[in-house]
């Protein structure tokens, strides 16, 4: 086992631990973990196994298996990235109407003076 | 019922310096004084009630398209039907919104813009980006204003859902006056002397090319 596939586990095994930590403290739940715990798993699969891609490789015209795990790293950040921007977009939102009626609760009494 | 009542609306962050002396000039010439505190960390929201406004304050800092929504909003509420937005930090001469709010009553205007003379009170560089701005909105926009930056403006409350801006930032001024044009309604202008304090809390220059691009993406989508 080459150095880069040690790196690439240790660097798996610590995420998978921080997402069953978020799920334990309930910062995921259950239906959130899982995708996570399941990627996390396939990337120790993978760094072990190489050759597991190998019939993924030639169906999608990809020589190399370091390209194919490339292509899907950038889709799912693309995924991740625009995931975030909606829900940031949602919560400030809301959090702006919230403000905003609380800020206007006793208008038209004087309580505001 | 005051049919013509006036209110001005000032959106403040951490003007507790200023605020009061602003609200006391200002009040001489409306019904109403709203400062609309957009999550001050100074005591703005005090010195503002002391003085006799009326104070809608944000728990946290949303910015200035935000304040003023909220603002107006509590002057509709309030019964305003003549609505003077103005900065809060003392740059706006009060003893302008008799003109400003006569053009309003007199029926012809739905909304009236402030602009300050491109005298050699103004930086150089803000003189120039103004330029650029305005030239901007009358080439896609067909609006002749001389200061579409400027936040002293007027108009009926009535015309408030028309004009209702979506930014919560310092666009908000620009947007508001190219959704006028949208809706065509009927603006004027007022001339107002131009005032810089020692320490000013304007835009950047990143700010105003953003600004630009806004304008060119508001083309398209208003």
């Amino acid at each position: 086992m080459i150095l880069i596939q040690i790196f690439g586990i240790f660097i798996a095994i610590l995420l998978l631990y921080y997402t069953y930590l978020s799920y334990r403290k309930h910062v995921l739940g259950l239906r959130e973990f899982l995708p996570w715990a399941i990627l996390w798993v396939g990337l120790i699969l993978v760094t072990i196994f190489p050759s597991i891609v190998n019939v993924f490789l030639e169906g999608l015209g990809i020589s190399r298996a370091l390209d194919l795990f490339e292509i899907v790293a950038i889709f799912i950040l693309l995924v991740v990235i625009f995931h975030n921007y909606i829900t940031v977009h949602r919560l400030e939102n809301r959090i702006e109407k919230f403000v905003r009626a609380e800020a206007l609760e006793k208008v038209g009494n004087d309580e505001t003076q | 019922m005051n049919n013509r009542k006036v209110v001005v609306v000032l959106p403040a962050y951490n003007e507790g310096a200023r605020i009061a002396d602003v609200v006391r000039k200002v009040r001489t010439y409306v019904d109403e004084v709203i400062v609309a505190d957009d999550g001050s960390k100074d005591s703005t929201s005090e010195e503002a009630r002391q003085i006799g406004a009326i104070v809608v304050r944000h728990r946290i800092n949303l910015g200035k398209g935000a304040a003023l929504q909220t603002g107006v909003q509590a002057a509709i509420l309030r019964g305003a039907k003549t609505i003077v937005l103005m900065d809060a930090d003392g740059q706006h001469p009060p003893e302008k919104i008799p003109e400003l709010v006569e053009k309003i009553h007199g029926g012809a205007y739905d909304i009236v813009f402030a602009y300050r003379k491109h005298d050699h009170e103004m930086p150089g560089y803000r003189r120039f980006g103004n330029q650029w701005l305005n030239f901007s909105v009358r080439f896609l926009f067909g609006m002749l204003v001389s200061d579409v930056w400027c936040g002293f403006r007027a108009f009926r409350a009535d015309i408030y859902p028309l004009i209702q801006w979506q930014r919560q930032n310092y666009s908000v001024d620009v947007e508001m006056a190219l959704r006028a044009a949208q809706h065509k309604l009927r603006y004027c202008e007022v001339p107002i002397p131009t005032i810089y304090h020692d320490v000013y809390k304007g835009v950047s220059i990143v700010d105003g090319i953003r600004l630009l691009l806004n304008i060119l993406i508001w083309r398209f989508t208003l």
